[in-house]
């Protein structure tokens, strides 16, 4: 089955989550579209709160109980994700999209091995065991360069590192040869020389295993270091999309600028003071009618106030939502 | 002579870990979480200290908080010896030094309202009047950028920007001359953090305060701080200007640590050092200089000596034998 370049199609994706009383609803995913290409790394970006990672979880289908997908499209090889049922969902995950979370002391359970953490996989999609699963699992642990293997599945999780650990949270993640690899702030716990290794380790294995990765990030550095595309989103809402280069060189909305500009950059010395944003980011569950950046907005219009700004086409692949961009 | 505002003199604390030592305690494991850190800060500047995971930076702050008592070593402050102080010279001592720390979602008391958070030092000193204090507390309000009416207000009804700006205004009551800041930013959203950081400085020069800062984040240190200091395994190797750490690190170890930051823009990929294998127990550091298992200059020397503090011909010190006198 081929679908062409495309591997995931994500079509005005709406979560919301309802509160205990029904009432309250936040909108963590407010309408996103992307398409992602085989072999392609696409950066989400945004705060906390901006649903970056309401729309990785939405994809896996492992969304919290209060959340729902109320309505959209998510199309993985053509074929949408959202009308799948439960078993069918449990035989993809993990076999043919995996993912990353933040903390690895969180994803291992600390009372199995990692040996029997990453046999788990292999056994349940592969139906390994034996010779071949001990030598798949020696094979992973060498791809994803934890020295001494054998020692090593036989530990348990408090017994090693958290950069250590974190490479075996990429050893499962990739030990079925996924298609997806969906990284959700993959080196936030890590120590900065431990960040750096372990990008080098997920960019070699998306280049020799031809995988597409998400990475979702707060981080424009880790973007910069791993993306082809990124797409920035504030409150909900996919605010900017485009190719990295472009996205640092010409910045089209104004959140994107400010918060590109508020970085402090240890090469730029001097610069007493940074571009700071006022204001803080709005509350989903009462979102003004217009642009939910309005409120801080520095080159705000009228119109801002009144209307959410449709996607403007900036260049074949650079689109922004924004009516100062529209204007010009 | 200059007048230091902050001496540290060869700083150790050791804690002791597990059971064994016999009876008496006198070969009892321990974790030399800091071993010999000398500092000095001037009134109004700022120090940065770096290091990963691990590297007693926290440990050094708190030994200048005096919640931890050193294990050897001196802490001079305005001139004064205040490492063994009690009574009233540490409440002296601590009336000046007040901290901010990392998450402000744990460090303010979910029950109290914010006016009595930040005049909480205050009333434990016990030296205002309540009008006095009222007034203190609104004025601390404004200097830190919130409204009058956060005072009746309690933690919960605020975001993580403005719960650190209360942690900061906590942290100022008491006139300190000294701040130490613990991750001040890594908990805030990004587009928060240039407003705090920016809020630091004016507070700065606005009291000539005194900054000890700690963060992961080396361009955030870089540009907050005059002397960077750079700490491996308990010790100092490196500390100079800020400028001249960050554009051109001399020790091995700041190479390494400065080349794995992140790019600044998609096509800054700077050669980065790899370092091998991973930072070595502090229960158990390496013979020699603490950094040869992982250094990629490593030499003969460098397994069996250790590298003492030199200084180098701009002024900085950096302990490594590629540097020190041939």
């Amino acid at each position: 089955m081929n679908h062409g370049d495309t591997l995931l199609q994500v079509k005005d994706l709406k979560t919301h989550i309802l509160g205990r009383d029904g009432l309250r609803v936040t909108k963590a995913v407010d309408g996103v579209s992307f398409d992602l290409k085989r072999g392609e790394t696409l950066g989400i970006i945004g705060e906390s709160g901006s649903g970056k990672t309401m729309t990785a979880l939405s994809i896996m289908r492992i969304l919290p109980e209060a959340a729902r997908v109320i309505s959209g499209e998510i199309l993985f090889n053509g074929e949408n994700l959202l009308k799948k049922g439960d078993a069918e969902m449990r035989r993809l995950r993990g076999e043919q999209m995996s993912m990353i979370l933040q903390d690895p002391m969180v994803s291992l359970d600390p009372l199995f091995t990692v040996g029997s953490q990453l046999a788990e996989p292999l056994k349940v999609h592969r139906r390994l065991s034996g010779a071949p699963l001990a030598n798949r699992m020696t094979e992973l642990m060498s791809a994803v360069s934890i020295p001494s293997p054998e020692t090593r599945l036989k530990q348990y999780p408090h017994q090693m590192s958290g950069g250590m650990l974190q490479r075996i949270v990429g050893a499962i993640a990739i030990s079925c040869d996924p298609q997806l690899l969906i990284a959700d702030e993959p080196t936030t716990a890590l120590d900065p020389t431990v960040q750096a290794q372990f990008l080098d380790l997920l960019e070699t294995l998306r280049d020799s295993k031809h995988l597409s990765v998400i990475v979702v990030t707060h981080d424009f550095g880790v973007a910069a270091r791993l993306c082809d595309r990124v797409m920035v989103m504030y409150a909900g809402r996919v605010v900017e999309m485009g190719p990295i280069r472009e996205i640092f060189d010409h910045p089209r909305h104004p959140y994107t600028k400010a918060l590109l500009a508020s970085i402090p950059d240890a090469t730029e010395l001097g610069a007493r003071r940074l571009r700071s944003i006022e204001g803080s980011p709005p509350d989903l569950a009462m979102l003004p009618p217009g642009c939910p950046f309005a409120p801080r907005c520095p080159s705000v219009l009228e119109r801002c106030h009144r209307e959410y700004p449709g996607e403007f086409r900036i260049a074949s692949e650079h689109v922004a939502s924004c009516w100062q961009v529209s204007a010009q | 002579m200059t007048q230091y505002l902050l001496e540290a003199d060869n700083l150790v604390k050791h804690f002791p870990v597990g059971r064994g030592g016999g009876f008496r305690q006198t070969n009892r494991p321990m974790i030399k979480a800091v071993d010999g850190v000398s500092f000095k800060l001037e009134a109004g500047t700022s120090l940065g200290l770096v290091g990963e995971s691990g590297c007693g930076k926290t440990t050094t702050a708190r030994l200048l908080l005096r919640l931890y008592d050193v294990t050897a070593g001196s802490i001079r402050f305005g001139g004064e010896e205040v490492q063994n102080a009690t009574g009233k010279p540490l409440r002296a001592y601590r009336n000046q030094v007040q901290a901010v720390f990392q998450d402000p979602y744990s460090s303010l008391n979910p029950r109290m309202r914010v006016r009595d958070i930040v005049a909480e030092p205050l009333v434990a000193q016990g030296q205002m009047g309540r009008k006095e204090l009222r007034d203190w507390v609104n004025e601390l309000l404004s200097v830190v950028g919130l409204d009058a009416n956060a005072a009746h207000r309690f933690p919960h009804e605020f975001s993580g920007g403005q719960r650190q700006r209360i942690a900061i205004a906590r942290g100022l009551a008491l006139r300190p001359r000294l701040v130490i800041l613990d991750e001040p930013v890594s908990a805030l959203d990004v587009s928060i953090r240039a407003q705090i950081l920016n809020l630091l400085q004016d507070l700065q020069d606005k009291f000539n305060l005194s900054y000890v800062l700690i963060a992961h984040d080396l361009d955030v240190v870089a540009h907050m701080c005059d002397v960077i200091a750079v700490m491996y395994l308990g010790k100092i190797v490196e500390m100079g200007t800020a400028d001249s750490i960050s554009r051109a690190p001399a020790h091995p170890y700041t190479q390494a640590l400065f080349s794995a930051r992140l790019p600044a823009r998609p096509d800054g990929r700077a050669a980065r050092i790899k370092l091998s294998g991973e930072i070595p127990s502090p229960l158990n550091p390496p013979p020699g200089c603490h950094f040869h298992t992982r250094c990629p200059h490593v030499m003969a020397r460098c397994r069996s000596a250790q590298p003492p503090l030199t200084t180098l011909p701009d002024g900085r010190i950096a302990a490594c034998h590629l540097l020190g006198p041939a």
